[in-house]
């Protein structure tokens, strides 16, 4: 079957949305929603992910590092067998996808494509804030980063923290009141010890293992956002999605990866119970990776790749972009899977429904005012 | 610069019983010119007895998980393995060298600069390179690199067997080498060419993406990379040494950013061979490398955002002295010198660590006789805890997780939870060796800043505060993660 260039909704029928959807859409504003953004650092390769199986192209391009047992989800396209938790939400009409897609830039650093996934901006290491944190500046909401560091797309918001499992303990109150005298002159050290203080009690446990393992940071996480006063905004980051060399198929280096993420979606899923009714999940990446293998059985870095969305928020699991093809002519510079949207423009969307915002204010705030269409309906109707 | 304060920022500050020098811009230039022999009194390995260490580790692992099939005895056989070929020993074992070096040696401001230079040539944390390798091969051949020129710093590091390892170069074939084309005669599917090394040679190793190179020149440099890889020896990596197959090198004339790279030569083997030596002679000799390299290292000792006349003293240096390293150091310390007063630079964990045990005359990071290693026991808590401690913070040195390296900003460094490490690292002073019986802490805090603060007053009303007891590490927290000692 052949898909056309033009829009199109993999396995949805129907773009009619009936009344009541739209009113539990884009109605109430009472509950608290959530929005955790999976940084996938290293190019995470779309067509690894989400293969597309309409024609043997990409069969034909990666006799190595192909996906031997995809996941059919639709005419056209599969998920990568170790999104298993993120098929099960398929399944329930809680998943998305936005195919072939990517930042404004077309450079292929990683360096520089990762810090403009995060300034949301068009000129590396010129933005001193992030997108989600531009958005979150007047938003009153707590936002949590699963990182030692804090990363470059929450600066810029208010209510921010940081957190990962640690075996140490801090001092009391009264000796950090020292350093707080001491950090006075200090704006920024005064906002980073005064968030430290005033932290949740399980956030300031130690753990003797101190184990990064994904499922056990995503439980922190999920519980956080399950508290109707906690955070609302996560943010996780997995680095290692660089495949140059040795990438495999259904397992290797890349698979690894995704099933990392996957793991991520399942046990917040689980931990936020009910709360997953109102949260979205999306992935955010710096560039997709060639269509071809190359000579490591790896991939280079490419151009367009997927966003990947889970959560309650969505009502209907479908893929959603317009699709350019993997045919030669249709690649970007003759390589690489073309982006047919700037995905600023999903993200802006997604943060539009979750802080309740008009998609032109949130694109004023966080994006620059750039041209990125209103892709609300295409995501959430 | 404030004396005291020039010694904390290009360096790691004063030991309590250290001398203050007299004229420290003079002391600090002196230690670029000579490359200080290493100060550890046990067994300095060799990278060639590391890579066979590293053949004993892969090759026996391989052959346990295809031999022994029962999980259990498989689980037994594995730890000793782990033990006898020191898996979980030799980063440890290295980095309690390195940090030997900063905190006893009579250089600490070369060791800065050696750290800066480890960081710049990442090797990324993966195939247990920070295990076997990483560490070695900066102290075997980044070190005795640093006083001299630049572009043969870069041409050995860019050959070096972690970087080859690591940016998979000994993967990437031309696809018009004689191996393809004999390949393609036999109906064989090519395996073609690897961009990954040649990106990160202009991207993060000489010119960065400042000098506007395209997906073209990328893909030329890469060609020119082409037929560098593992040769000779025995099967396994590991048993190779770094060479030049002509076999796999894409031939022709291969042009990046302009200038043409022409093939010399007459045999097959070596033709295209001095493309990469040419390239690299080209790259660092450009205004565009000069400027990112000077920025950089502006940026790691003076302030985040280095203006355009701090860096412009260390390109002049680069340019009188045509690339020599020495000139280049002595540069930014003079740059630093003229400059520092007015900015601020916030310390990386690991130069912090280094800074505050060695200002408090701290016993880390402990007896060398502690890594007298049996390669038959458990690691011992006093083994583990240089890993442990710099893996709290955030930043063990060999596992970078990008082939950028660590981050050399406040932005990047100070949040929330890096922080909160900090402080409670220093909340239990044991652990970075400030034992119970040591002078009281307060007094050690007083002792310090006396010692390391052109102007204590601030520091010491602190500390007139608080209370005297002995155990409280109130004191240390109240020095050692106040604003003054975390920006320098």
């Amino acid at each position: 079957m052949n898909v056309s260039r033009r829009m199109f909704l993999s396995g949805s029928a129907s773009l009619i949305v009936s009344a009541p959807m739209i009113s539990r859409v884009f109605g109430s504003t009472s509950t608290k929603k959530n929005l955790v953004v999976i940084m996938l650092r290293g190019g995470m390769d779309g067509l690894t992910a989400v293969p597309f199986i309409g024609n043997n192209i990409l069969g034909k391009a990666r006799p190595d590092i192909g996906v031997d047992k995809p996941i059919k989800i639709t005419s056209n396209f599969a998920l990568h067998p170790q999104l298993k938790n993120f098929k099960k939400l398929w399944d329930k009409n809680k998943a998305s996808i936005f195919h072939a897609t990517s930042i404004p830039y077309t450079g292929r650093s990683h360096f520089e494509g990762q810090y403009l996934m995060e300034s949301g901006g068009t000129v590396p290491y010129y933005d001193k804030t992030g997108w989600l944190g531009r958005a979150l500046e007047n938003a009153n909401k707590k936002s949590l980063s699963i990182s030692l560091p804090m990363p470059l797309i929450l600066r810029g918001g208010r209510d921010l923290d940081n957190f990962m499992p640690s075996a140490n303990r801090l001092p009391s109150d009264e000796t950090l009141k020292i350093l707080a005298a001491d950090y006075h002159e200090d704006e920024v050290l005064s906002n980073v010890l005064r968030t430290i203080r005033k932290r949740p009690i399980a956030m300031m446990q130690t753990s003797k293992n101190s184990s990064q393992d994904v499922k056990r940071l995503a439980k922190i996480a999920g519980q956080q956002l399950a508290q109707p006063d906690g955070a609302s905004i996560a943010v996780f980051d997995i680095a290692g999605f660089d495949t140059h060399a040795d990438q495999g198929g259904d397992n290797g280096e890349h698979a690894k990866k995704l099933k990392q993420f996957d793991q991520i979606i399942g046990t917040l899923n689980y931990e936020l119970s009910s709360a997953f009714e109102d949260t979205i999940i999306v992935s955010l990446t710096e560039f997709g990776r060639t269509v071809d293998q190359n000579g490591g059985s790896g991939t280079e870095h490419g151009y367009g790749s997927a966003i990947l969305m889970a959560g309650g928020l969505l009502h209907k699991s479908k893929i959603i972009g317009d699709w350019p093809g993997l045919e030669k002519k249709n690649l970007f510079e003759g390589r690489d899977l073309d982006s047919s949207i700037d995905s600023r423009a999903v993200y802006a969307s997604i943060l539009a429904r979750v802080l309740d915002s008009e998609h032109k204010q949130i694109v004023k705030n966080a994006f620059f005012n750039a041209n990125l269409p209103d892709m609300t309906q295409r995501i959430f109707g | 610069m404030k004396t005291k304060a020039f010694i904390r920022r290009v360096g790691f500050g004063l030991k309590p019983d250290e001398q203050l020098p007299t004229n420290p811009l003079d002391w600090a230039k002196e230690q670029m010119l000579a490359v200080p022999k290493l100060i550890w009194p046990g067994k300095i390995y060799s990278e060639r007895e590391m890579l066979d260490i590293r053949i004993d580790f892969t090759s026996s692992e391989d052959k346990l998980q295809k031999t022994e099939k029962d999980p259990s005895k498989a689980k037994v056989k594995k730890k000793k393995l782990y033990r006898r070929t020191g898996r979980k020993f030799f980063e440890r074992y290295e980095l309690a060298i390195r940090h030997h070096q900063a905190v006893y040696g009579n250089q600490p401001v070369f060791e800065r600069f050696w750290h800066f230079w480890g960081n710049h040539f990442a090797i990324i944390d993966k195939n247990k390179l920070p295990v076997f390798n990483t560490g070695p091969m900066q102290r075997e051949q980044l070190r005795p690199l640093m006083t001299g020129r630049f572009a043969d710093m870069v041409y050995e590091m860019t050959l070096s067997w972690p970087m080859m390892k690591s940016l998979d170069n000994f993967k990437s074939r031309g696809p018009n080498s004689e191996f393809n084309v004999n390949r393609r005669r036999k109906n064989k599917p090519e395996k073609g060419l690897n961009e990954n090394h040649g990106r990160e040679l202009l991207e993060l190793h000489t010119i960065s993406p400042q000098a506007g190179y395209n997906q073209e020149d990328v893909i030329n440099a890469a060609y020119i990379m082409t037929g560098w890889g593992f040769i000779g020896g025995k099967k396994g990596i590991e048993a190779k040494k770094i060479g030049y197959q002509g076999s796999l090198h894409e031939p022709g004339t291969h042009i990046v950013l302009g200038k043409k790279y022409k093939t010399e030569g007459f045999s097959s083997k070596t033709k295209g061979k001095k493309q990469l030596r040419n390239l690299i002679e080209n790259l660092c000799e450009s205004e565009d490398c000069r400027n990112f390299i000077a920025w950089k290292l502006c940026r790691h000792f003076i302030c985040d955002d280095p203006k355009p006349g701090m860096i412009k003293i260390v390109i002049d240096a680069w340019k009188k002295s045509k690339g020599m390293l020495p000139d280049i150091h002595k540069a930014v310390l003079e740059a630093t010198w003229k400059y520092g007063e007015t900015e601020q630079k916030f310390l990386s964990p690991e130069t912090w660590l280094i800074q505050i045990v060695r200002m408090t005359g701290a016993d880390w990071p402990g007896d060398h006789k502690i890594f007298d290693y049996d390669f038959k026991s458990r690691l011992n808590y006093k083994q583990k805890k240089i890993s442990r401690i710099l893996g709290e913070l955030g930043h063990l040195p060999f596992r970078a997780k990008q082939p950028n390296g660590f981050p050399d900003t406040e932005a990047e460094w100070l949040s929330q939870e890096y922080l909160v490490r900090r402080i409670a690292l220093v909340n239990n002073p044991t652990q970075i060796g400030l034992y119970k019986n040591s002078l009281p802490l307060i007094d050690i805090s007083k002792k310090m800043v006396n010692k390391n603060f052109d102007d204590p007053k601030e520091l010491l009303d602190i500390l007139s505060k608080l209370e005297k007891k002995n155990s409280n590490p109130n004191s240390l927290i109240a020095i050692l993660c106040s604003r003054k000692v975390l920006k320098v």
